[in-house]
């Protein structure tokens, strides 16, 4: 019967207690022995093929080529000619503006722009061929052609241009969702905002214009590209980003979908609340200013990478909020002010309560992790961010084995699993690109401490030869330089 | 620049969204995380075919990335969908050369100006190169597809069988299969019965 895990054995499919089983088992039947030598005999002779059989290297630049012929040849096929993208004229422009652009999909309905309104509430509004607008306190949802508009308290919007897919909107005042129809490509949605050049590219979104200035866009679909002349964010579906009137970002990554867009946008559901969400207001004691968000950011020593969810923008640390709005479930933002207070126990108990309920929320865990190693329990920590290497995207998961392999570094004994997390990390560089240099530098100190000296000098040869100049690679030399002959 | 630089840390799921939305601008990024990926399974999916091929089913598996980005579902890894997509292609091209008659599968052997990515090596290499072509060319389509993206691209039985739209338990079936024909066909070209 063993011999029928042979093949089981090779998958790597068996359980513990079966792989030991078949090993017994090898020990004693030629047969399988045979079987199995043969195969590894195989699969190096496999294995020696392929890595001879590989691929090419696509450059930048040829990526970018393959990209514009995929591109004709797509319009070659469907007959339709592109107009080029816009964004750079946009950011070129000499005022700033809000730019919302969609493309892409079959086209709506030629000709439907009369404004068809939804529903209508609150003291009174004016609508005309140009204008929406609610005057005072209430709400408008109308329908424009395929698109839907969303109206909150004393907003405007103008209806600055229409001719086919192409519309030009601009927010005088006020907040509106926008849930945007899928659009030829050559047609373009643009909404323009007081002073800020924002492209985005997706159907569904919020954008609010606070009465003291500045600008709120909050993603819930797609990809929004926010642009000043020289400066750029990218927006990823559940990130918020806020604009204060001095032109101090911050961007918030939520796990909810954005509670004022879903009641813009919903004709049966209730008045917005007045206020912006706590954990969108910026505020200049935190939040970077306009002019950092697009270089590489310089990695964070391992103890300040935040454990909010990960977004390849720059992350505002939790913010402060003078009025946090109460969420029906888990309230990360508020539980993130609170541990930016110092209420790390406090926090722990929170989150141990709701995720002992729905262990689902892998911000949730990740918090966690944060506010345990605040309240000095690495080792709880460290089994937080395990939950989210389990449960987390891709890039989630990435942060998390490297701040849980920068934890056990700390342990004793811990340095064997902090070898395979960052190992890990090694083999999907994409997934923490900022922090390449200082993997191969920890990591190296972890290989060392197990005996694996030689791979930590190979380690640190590269990081100096890949990234000269940064801390990681002045931190190697002194490293090869002062390690023992 | 500095979109670029930024749009390049955006998330393969960002990115597809994008793609979905009718955003072309994160194609090129796609492209230059999985090219070389995609171009190398073309190429072990297709143990005969050129470097040459292989890029040209490179840029069609990105075409079809751009123009069904819309049913990529995000809890499923992109590498898998990529790789299903790409051994569609490399089928579907397959069956196109068939058609034209101008593949003689069996007993064909690399001729000296054979387009391969790889330089020509030493006979011996050459020999061994060949034995490995052979054996998998005894494989059948299917069992190929499941072998090499297990063996050699390293995806796991769900992922194989999602990427491939077929049952989790057709995906054992079809490497053990596979896996025994590889082993006798290189025992047996080891031994002096494989083909010349």
């Amino acid at each position: 019967m063993t011999c029928s895990l042979r093949d089981s054995y090779l998958d790597e499919t068996l359980v513990p207690e079966e792989g030991a089983r078949f090993e017994q088992h090898l020990a004693t039947c030629g047969a399988c022995e045979a079987q199995l030598r043969a195969w590894e005999q195989a699969e190096a002779a496999l294995q020696d093929w392929a890595e001879e059989r590989v691929g090419r290297t696509w450059r930048s630049d040829e990526s970018q080529r393959q990209a514009e012929l995929i591109l004709a040849r797509h319009r070659e096929r469907h007959g339709q000619r592109r107009r080029a993208v816009v964004s750079l004229a946009l950011a070129a422009a000499a005022s700033f503006f809000l730019a919302l652009l969609l493309f892409g999909g079959d086209g709506p309905e030629r000709g439907t722009w009369e404004a068809e309104i939804l529903y209508r509430e609150g003291s009174s509004s004016e609508i005309s061929q140009d204008i929406l607008s609610v005057l005072g306190s209430g709400r408008l949802v109308a329908q424009l052609g395929e698109d839907r508009v969303g109206l909150g308290d004393a907003a405007t919007v103008r209806v600055l241009g229409r001719e086919h897919g192409n519309v030009q909107l601009r927010l005088e005042q006020g907040s509106i969702g926008v849930e945007a129809a899928k659009r030829r490509e050559d047609e373009t949605l643009v909404v323009q905002a007081g002073d800020f050049a924002v492209r985005v590219v997706g159907t569904r979104f919020r954008v609010s214009r606070p009465a003291d200035g500045g600008l709120v866009v909050a993603v819930d679909e797609g990809i929004v590209e926010v642009s000043t002349p020289g400066q750029r964010w990218w927006l990823e579906r559940g990130t918020t980003l806020a604009v204060d009137a001095s032109g101090t970002a911050a961007t918030h990554q939520r796990e909810e979908v954005d509670s004022q867009l879903d009641l813009l946008l919903s004709p049966a559901k209730q008045v917005l609340p007045a206020t912006e969400p706590a954990d969108v207001v910026p505020s200049s004691d935190v939040a970077p200013p306009l002019g950092v968000a697009t270089p590489p950011e310089p990695a964070p020593p391992a103890s300040d990478v935040e454990a909010a969810e990960p977004s390849p923008l720059p992350q505002a640390p939790a913010l402060e909020a003078p009025t946090p709005v109460a969420p029906p479930q888990l309230d990360l933002a508020a539980l993130r002010t609170q541990l930016a207070k110092g209420q790390a126990p406090e926090v722990v108990d929170a989150l141990e309560g709701h995720l002992s309920e729905d262990p689902s929320s892998v911000s949730g865990w990740s918090l966690l992790a944060t506010a345990r190693r605040k309240a000095g329990d690495p080792a709880g920590a460290i089994e937080a961010h395990r939950q989210v290497i389990q449960r987390g995207s891709r890039s989630q998961a990435a942060k998390a084995r490297y701040e849980a392999a920068r934890l056990l570094q700390r342990r004793p004994g811990g340095h064997e699993e902090a070898v395979e997390l960052f190992e890990a990390l090694l083999e999907d560089p994409g997934a923490l690109r900022g922090l390449q240099p200082e993997i191969r530098l920890h990591l190296s100190r972890s290989m060392r401490a197990v005996g694996r000296s030689s791979e930590a000098d190979a380690l640190l040869q590269e990081l100096i030869a890949t990234w000269p100049g940064t801390a990681a690679a002045e931190a190697a030399r002194g490293e090869l330089s002062t390690k023992p002959l | 620049m500095q979109a670029a630089r930024v749009l390049r840390d955006i998330s393969d799921a960002g990115l597809m969204a994008g793609l979905a939305a009718g955003d072309a601008s994160g194609l090129s990024v796609l492209h230059q995380r999985y090219a070389k990926m995609i171009c190398s399974l073309i190429l072990r999916l297709d143990p005969q075919g050129s470097l040459e091929q292989a890029e040209d089913l490179t840029q069609d598996v990105f075409l079809t990335v751009f123009e069904t980005a819309d049913r990529y579902r995000e809890e499923g890894k992109l590498k898998s969908w990529l790789c299903g997509i790409a051994a569609r292609k490399v089928r579907s091209a397959r069956r196109r050369t068939w058609s034209r008659g101008n593949l003689m599968r069996s007993n064909r052997s690399i001729a000296p100006g054979h387009s391969t990515p790889y330089e020509a090596g030493p006979d011996q290499r050459l020999g061994a190169r060949r034995q490995v072509e052979q054996a998998l060319l005894s494989l059948s389509d299917s069992q190929r597809e499941v072998f090499v993206l297990h063996t050699l691209e390293g995806l796991s039985g769900e992922e194989i069988a999602a990427s491939l739209n077929i049952k989790t338990s057709a995906v054992w079936v079809r490497l053990h299969r596979a896996r025994k024909t590889m082993t006798a066909a290189l025992q047996e070209s080891a031994t002096g019965g494989g083909p010349r």
